[in-house]
């Protein structure tokens, strides 16, 4: 991967001599530097963490190693070595490209390292860390005018990833990865993904009655901190975005009817209602003064509160808009909060609504997998 | 044992179960029986799970369906539901589905491979094991949908039809004698079925559902002193469900010949 991208830099070179002499700035090359560093810090995680390499995993659990000793296949965290690495794009970009913001290229770097430790994390259940580094990212994104403190709080985000790459790697003999099955989905050829995929297809009735695996819920706590991030990354971007030009205040109640209660309201009682229909008619409940069916009905209270929020919240920050940097983000997170956390649970509701099963439409979304006998 | 109790459910306007109490006992093999729209997988999809009655409820070795997280769990570990037209994974082998399901339901994994190895013995699909169930005909559709519920182990079936779809004869002797043995085991096993014919041997009780009602219950014996007929199950049907049946053929008969 170095190889190539050197090749490619040298190929670039070239050709912006033969074209230029030399002199000018080199754009092309300037990015194929921010990607190097963006590039190498990915795979110094991918490459080197166990979670991404079933073999590798496989192997690690069989031999005596604990997370007091090295890695035997080479370090995640950074090392001595990869300041040779990214020192030398550091010196290429100062010596040759003065258009490169240093600060900013250490930034980028750090950043995709992170990311890439996020992923680890939320496949191995360490949510705290993933939220954290979330956040900072927001942070980063917040000071990227500044770029020595977006450096700053990039490492700042580094210590803390580190801390959950050390806690990760001793809880090593409790992962369980058994959802990648041999290989991860994404490195699967097509054929072996779909074959993955089919595996968990077992038709009607026992994808959906089954005594187990009936339905992810999130939990209370998730459901927090993914709303707060909600509210908290509009707060970034709207400080990133700034006052926009000739926008109208009225512009939130359609933004916050249109893009925020009408999609969520309808994902979250889709997900809910999509062959899981009311066990009486419309005209059954009319004519058999069943109008309220508690037991079900209790679904649709979840997509009316988050309608209703993000109206009121459209409706503030039209009246008020010197406080749409507070009125939007609260909003968001309270409309997450409704999405996630309003009950009752998938979990619960598949198992104790009071629904009727339309197998025709649970199977819809799987017609290229199944048939009717 | 299942404890069916008040159950009326409607779809719509009109109820198509009213007031159903029923109980069938472990060990018991239950026919329900009746003509077309009479509301017989509408009562296994109650007692199932599938539907919620708007009225009454549905025990199951004494717990209430739906009442919590943690009963019905417990009651799906008990049950399988197979209905009349299961919907099948068309791209996986017969035996790949088999073991599925019978994953699903915690069985140890050596004697599921057993398990399902007799099943496709059973039913004359040995040779059809490794092939997806896109390429087998309707009957061995039916013949692998019918293994799918029995390599779950469950202690209680609940059948929709199960002889119908296409059952060969030799589908249907061994489908008799495993759900008979099985009844004889300690299980409970409830089905629904149009044609008395094929289970007034097998069936110990029998529920005959007209207009959404139990018309009545009881064993064969029990039916034929209600009746007042000594005839075979069908015969005792035609008094029950189908009383003008008989002078409708003629009628029909005398029409079509003058």
């Amino acid at each position: 991967m170095v190889g190539v991208l050197i090749l490619f830099y040298a190929v670039l070179e070239l050709i912006h001599w033969k074209l230029f002499g030399g002199g000018g700035a080199n754009v092309a090359e300037e990015l194929l530097i921010e990607t190097a560093a963006i590039v190498y810090a990915a795979s110094r995680v991918f490459m080197f963490h166990p979670v991404f390499n079933a073999d590798y995993h496989k192997w690690l659990a069989a031999v005596p190693w604990t997370a007091r000793k090295p890695l035997p296949a080479g370090p995640v965290h950074l090392v001595l070595q990869d300041l040779v690495v990214v020192g030398s794009l550091f010196a290429i970009a100062w010596l040759r490209h003065p258009g490169i913001n240093l600060p900013r290229l250490g930034v980028n770097f750090l950043m995709m390292y992170e990311l890439a430790l996020v992923i680890s994390f939320v496949s191995l259940a360490r949510p705290w860390f993933t939220y954290a580094i979330i956040f900072g990212f927001g942070l980063i994104v917040l000071t990227r005018d500044f770029p020595l403190a977006a450096l700053a709080v990039a490492a700042a985000l580094y210590v803390v990833s580190l801390a959950g790459l050390v806690r990760s790697l001793q809880d090593f003999e409790n992962w369980d990865l058994s959802w990648l099955e041999e290989q991860p989905i994404f490195s699967l050829s097509q054929q072996k993904a779909l074959d993955l995929l089919r595996k968990n297809i077992l038709g009607w009735p026992f994808d959906c009655i089954r005594p187990r695996d009936v339905a992810g819920s999130i939990r209370y706590r998730d459901g927090t901190m993914i709303s707060l991030l909600l509210g908290w990354w509009a707060f970034v971007i709207l400080q990133r975005i700034g006052p926009l030009p000739n926008a109208q205040p009225e512009g939130w109640r359609a933004f916050f009817f249109g893009f925020v209660s009408l999609p969520a309201a309808g994902i979250r009682a889709s997900i809910y209602c999509w062959g899981y229909s009311s066990p009486i008619s419309f005209w059954g409940r009319v004519f058999t003064l069943r109008w309220i069916v508690p037991g079900y009905d209790q679904v649709l209270l979840a997509p009316i509160a988050l309608m209703g929020v993000a109206l009121a919240g459209g409706e503030l920050a039209s009246r008020f808009p010197q406080s749409v940097p507070l009125i939007v983000p609260a909003t968001m997170t309270a409309v997450g909060l409704c999405a996630f956390n309003l009950g009752p649970s998938l979990k619960r509701w598949r198992l104790t609504g009071n629904h009727r099963l339309s197998p025709a439409f649970l199977m819809a979304k799987k017609q290229a997998e199944v048939q009717q006998v | 044992m299942i404890t069916v109790a008040d159950v009326t459910q409607h779809y719509g306007i009109r109820p198509v179960l009213r007031h159903i109490n029923l109980t069938i006992p472990d060990g018991s093999l239950a026919a329900v029986i009746g003509p077309n729209g009479m509301g017989k997988s509408t009562l296994l999809g109650v007692i199932a799970g599938v539907l919620t009655p708007q009225h009454g409820y549905i025990e199951i070795e004494g717990l209430r369906r739906k009442s919590s997280i943690d009963a019905e769990l417990e009651i799906r570990r008990k049950v399988v539901y197979l209905p009349d037209r299961p919907w099948l994974p068309k791209n996986r082998t017969g035996r790949e589905f088999l073991l599925g399901v019978g994953r699903l339901y915690d069985i140890p994994v050596e004697r599921l491979i057993d398990h399902a190895e007799r099943l496709l013995q059973l039913f004359e699909l040995d040779g059809l094991g490794d092939s997806p169930i896109r390429t087998y005909s309707a009957g061995q559709q039916k013949k692998i949908s019918l293994s799918s519920a029995l390599v779950t182990e469950a202690n209680v079936l609940l059948l929709d039809e199960p002889f119908s779809g296409g059952l060969d004869p030799s589908g249907i002797l061994a489908l008799k004698h495993v759900l008979r043995r099985l009844a004889h085991d300690g299980g409970t096993i409830l089905m629904t079925t149009p044609v008395p014919e094929l289970v007034d041997e097998l069936a110990d009780r029998l529920i005959i559902l007209r207009d959404g009602q139990i018309a009545i219950e009881g064993t064969l014996h029990d039916l034929q002193r209600a009746t007042e007929c000594s005839g075979p199950l069908s015969e005792v049907l035609e008094r029950l469900i189908s009383p003008h049946t008989l002078e409708n053929l003629d009628r029909y008969f005398e029409g079509r010949f003058r």
